[in-house]
């Protein structure tokens, strides 16, 4: 039964952030009768905390569902996408391992910057979209309105599209009906050489890599030899089996339109990409699966202990995370202010949001990063290029031609009050118009070009403040082009401070020297001695603030004898001197380093 | 025989003062027999623990101890001579707000044993008084000290609060010069904070309290003119006519015992610093006939002698005297400067420790960022083998 390609079904849910993707998946997940209801635990496809937090599927998931249809037993393999731009590229290698999409709308947001995004990937890996209107139990829910807009804009038909509520469970069965009906079943030849393709994977200490396949043609079985195409490794595969809700379930098998897992005794998951085509060793596919590229970082940031002592703490946490994340990089580092770190890669700014709070959360580790760069192609006076990715190794203006910036091709939906505060923002942050259209009367989408470092400067925050949270953003890399950039310098009490270094235009480093050594002031706190705070490009001081000197900080009344008190008091500011940094004379709290990262327009 | 300081602490107010996160109740029926009885009981205890030992400071705070009664205050006094070997000496102190007491019951107090009082007049600028939520005005505030003299206390105290809200350097010195003219022996000089769980912290946000640099100027200016008139610095908030100061509170300083006695009471005895929780109903419960005292305990913290270097450093700090490094010497068994020196050398060149006769005291400049520099020089955790 189970090689019935006709009674499965593989597909996805693809949706913008917040539209209610993970509820879906677990109201699916009930009604499947996979898990009991007293099992469920809210959105059970996101296992990590974080994700649970913030409502966002980091990593890929999948399970492997039964459901009974008018008297047939259907398998379902819901493949749960990652949310977010920064994961684009594991996004499209989910797509790919479906047939169909469930395109969740919510209908009281309509359609946003991500859903067409999504919607898009869907098209061109060729997948059935199947759309679906969720959160219709809110008050400002507008389905026939989403219903229209998904014909007119996204181009679909839409009359079929079940309009539901993921939260209070409504409709949810005419979701699976439409899943049976609407979604091709898998169409592959399990008599032909193994071509599986890996969509995910992750580290288990006990297992190795366990690698999540979908397999278009062939079989495979424990005991086979296995081949990766894109660097010819060769694996004996020790274990196949199904994804089920709460853990592996070994089988005899995986064949041509089911979606499984292989352990392979693998050691890492960076042999195991994302996108990478299996097949078997002794009889090959002549062909891989096509689309196969390796996750580039584009973003990278120095990440230090907060106590020196913890370097050793840090890199194995750092090793760790990449067991599990091919698209992490790191390296060590030193910083002349900061000591012992890592310079790491990641996909985009959620990507290190992420990883920064999986360090500090899983790890117990307190961290000081430094502001996020981009990588500057870097053209010598002879034309020859090189590329740098951290501002200590930005060149004297002397000693280059000039330096390109990377560029990214940035699309923004919004409510059309919002459009000219948005226009503004992206003319100030260096921004290219490049065209607007309306989606509907009340909707924009622009594109810009924009320099990617005027994005991973707080340009999210900036977009979310001008539009109460209504803008949503979606961006790809386009390219380098020549810019007129500078190396801007902090120094306190004189010396510079490397860590606070960090590459800027030229029009707007007055302003931003200004701004961050105003906010340098407020949060280094006063000391025995006055401090300068000076912002200079070249030895040239363009900012300067300065921090007073203590002059008062005391316990003046130690009432009845409660020495306790006072000794908690000191201990407290003893456990506070232990998170700040010493730059010569000068402490640094880690608030100071976090403060000229945040966004604070003007 | 070993020395002992005791503290009774008298938790009721007429009404709380806005900054006050002391432990107190308020009343309008002065303070209850059965409170007194709890006390007792109390002390009972103490009493047999202590025979050995000789009370040399006896510290009446609050709240408001001069709530007490003529009678209340007789009938106290005597149970503290019978229970404790009291010095013939001692220095017997009781806290007196102004609106609280007259005459007669100064008298009677000087009769029953009191030596010392400590007036709470806080200001004599009456916005400041008004501000604060206290239940006197500058008249009740000089009265109040005439009286005292009149019943014949020749030892006198009075509290001074600066850094209060709306205050202005012209406000402290003219309570200043109020204060000199009526001449105490003894001034305790307090920059407000405002403390959780006070009124003034539910309203800190409207307060226009003096900044970190005014209110400095207010503390070194306030210094100057109590030194110039005969007021001697001898720790961070507290200043006295030669030979004036409160020897109770220097036993804090001193890291010598000290026995409480009351809800919110902190004692440190026998190696142990240890305070009574803040419940007025659960204390008297607990001294009550039947009543059993588990659960009364706040907090019990055990001060192993190896640990208590770091204590005592951060308490002698506070004085102007500072660390004497031959008595640090005879109680630790350990050269000051060996343990010390290599922590404290940057703020001697900074100047804001200076070299003494003796050993180390923090400059005027040094004490009011004493916190900063102690926190940096401390280490709680820090054990002298031996010791």
């Amino acid at each position: 039964m189970a090689n019935d390609q006709s009674r499965i079904r593989n597909f996805c849910i693809i949706a913008h952030i917040d539209h209610g993707k993970s509820t879906l998946a677990d109201r699916i997940l009930e009604l499947t009768d996979t898990v009991e209801k007293r099992e469920m635990e809210d959105q059970l496809l996101d296992n990590m905390d974080l994700e649970r937090e913030r409502g966002i599927t980091i990593k890929a998931r999948a399970v492997k569902l039964n459901y009974a249809y008018n008297g047939e037993d259907y398998i379902f393999n819901l493949i749960d996408t990652p949310g977010h731009v920064d994961f684009n590229y594991e996004v499209s290698r989910s797509l790919k391992a479906c047939e169909g999409a469930l395109l969740i709308i919510d209908a009281t947001q309509g359609i946003e910057a991500q859903t067409m995004a999504n919607a898009y990937l869907a098209f061109d890996n060729d997948l059935e979209i199947v759309p679906v209107i969720n959160k219709i139990d809110l008050p400002s829910a507008q389905p026939e309105k989403v219903r229209a807009d998904v014909e007119d804009i996204i181009g679909i038909p839409a009359d079929e599209a079940p309009c539901v509520s993921a939260k209070a469970g409504i409709n949810i069965d005419k979701v699976l009906e439409q899943v049976i009906k609407s979604i091709p079943e898998p169409k592959g030849d399990s008599t032909k050489p193994l071509k599986a393709l890996i969509f995910d994977s992750y580290y288990d200490s006990y297992r190795g890599v366990v690698v999540y396949i979908r397999v278009y043609d062939g079989c495979v079985r424990a005991g086979d030899v296995i081949k990766m195409m894109s660097n010819g490794i060769t694996y004996e595969v020790n274990e196949v089996g199904y994804l089920r809700p709460f853990g592996l379930a070994k089988s005899e098998k995986l064949s041509a339109g089911e979606v499984g897992y292989i352990t392979a005794a693998i050691k890492t998951v960076s042999d195991t990409r994302v996108g990478d085509t299996v097949t078997l060793a002794d009889n090959p596919v002549a062909e891989a699966l096509p689309g196969f590229k390796q996750a580039l970082p584009v973003v990278f940031s120095g990440i230090y202990p907060a106590d020196g002592a913890r370097y050793g703490d840090l890199r194995d946490a750092l090793e760790k995370l990449c067991l599990n994340d091919a698209s992490l990089t790191f390296e060590p580092e030193t910083s002349i202010a900061l000591g012992f770190g890592f310079r790491c890669g990641f996909l985009g700014l959620l990507h290190m949001e992420v990883i920064e709070e999986r360090l500090e959360r899983e790890f117990n580790l307190d961290l000081i990063t430094t502001a996020p760069s981009v990588i500057y192609k870097i053209t010598r006076h002879d034309g020859s290029e090189y590329y740098i990715d951290n501002p200590a190794n930005f060149p004297a203006s002397d000693e280059c031609e000039f330096v390109s910036e990377p560029i990214v091709k940035a699309s923004i939906i919004t409510p059309t009050e919002y459009v000219g505060g948005i226009m503004e923002l992206c003319q100030d942050r260096r921004g290219t118009f490049k065209d607007m259209k309306y989606l509907d009367t009340t909707r924009a989408e622009l594109h810009y070009f924009l320099p990617l470092n005027e994005i991973v400067y707080d340009f999210f925050d900036a977009l979310k403040s001008r539009s109460k949270g209504y803008a949503s953003l979606d961006y790809e890399l386009n390219g380098y082009e020549r810019s007129s950039l500078v190396k801007l310098d902090i120094l306190l009490n004189g010396e510079a401070v490397d860590a606070l270094s960090f590459i800027v235009h030229t029009e707007k480093a007055y302003g931003r020297a200004r701004r961050i050594a105003e906010k340098l002031k407020d949060n280094i706190p006063r000391q025995l001695f006055e401090i300068p705070i000076q912002a200079a490009i070249g030895g040239k001081v363009i900012a300067r603030e300065t921090v007073k000197a203590l002059r008062k900080d005391v316990l003046a009344k130690c009432y009845g004898g409660d020495i306790t008190r006072k000794k908690k008091l000191l201990e407290k500011q003893k456990e506070g001197k232990r998170r700040m940094r010493s730059f010569g004379s000068v402490e640094v709290p880690q608030e100071a380093f976090m403060a000229v990262l945040k966004f604070d327009e003007d | 025989m070993k020395k002992l300081g005791l503290y009774i602490h008298i938790p009721f107010c007429i009404q709380k003062c806005r900054y006050c996160d002391f432990y107190s109740v308020p009343t309008n029926a002065g303070v209850p027999d059965e409170y007194l009885e709890a006390l007792y009981k109390h002390m009972d205890e103490y009493g047999l623990q202590t025979q050995e030992y000789c009370v040399d400071t006896v510290f009446l705070g609050g709240g408001t101890p001069s709530l007490l009664t003529e009678k209340q205050m007789a009938s106290l006094f005597k149970k503290i001579y019978r229970d404790f070997n009291v010095a013939k000496k001692a220095e017997i102190t009781v806290e007196a707000n102004p609106g609280t007491i007259d005459k007669n019951k100064l008298r009677a107090y000087l009769k029953a044993g009191i030596n010392r009082l400590s007036l709470g007049v806080q200001s004599f600028c009456g916005g400041d008084l008004g501000v604060c939520g206290r239940i006197h005005g500058v008249n009740e505030n000089i009265e109040a000290f005439r009286i005292a003299r009149d019943a014949g206390f020749s030892n006198i105290s009075m509290d001074i609060m600066f850094g209060l809200p709306d205050q202005t350097m012209a406000d402290i010195v003219s309570t200043l010069n109020t204060v000199f003219k009526l001449s105490p022996e003894h001034i305790s000089f307090y920059g407000l904070k405002i403390e959780e769980g006070t009124p003034f912290h539910d309203m800190r946000d409207s307060l226009s309290l003096p900044n970190e640099d005014s209110e400095s100027e207010m503390y070194f200016v306030s210094r100057e003119l109590m030194q110039q008139n005969g007021y001697f610095q001898y720790e961070i908030s507290n200043f006295a006519k030669k030979n004036k100061f409160c020897r109770h509170n220097v036993k804090y300083w001193n890291g010598d015992e000290y026995l409480g006695v009351g809800p919110a009471a902190h004692s440190y005895f026998s190696g142990k610093r240890f305070s009574f929780k803040r419940d007025l109903g659960l204390y008297i419960d607990s001294f009550s006939e039947n009543g059993a005292q588990e659960g009364i305990i706040d907090e019990m913290i055990d001060i192993p002698p190896s640990a208590r270097v770091a204590e005592y450093v951060m308490l002698r700090m506070r004085l102007s005297d500072g660390i004497d490094c031959e008595k640090f010497h005879k109680l630790f068994g350990r050269d000051f400067d060996s343990l010390y020196y290599e922590k404290i050398r940057p703020y001697i060149s900074s100047g804001h420790i200076l070299r003494t006769e003796k050993g180390y005291a923090f400059s005027p400049d040094g004490m009011y960022v004493s916190n900063y520099i102690l926190s940096r020089i401390i280490d709680f955790d820090m054990t002298i083998p031996g010791a």
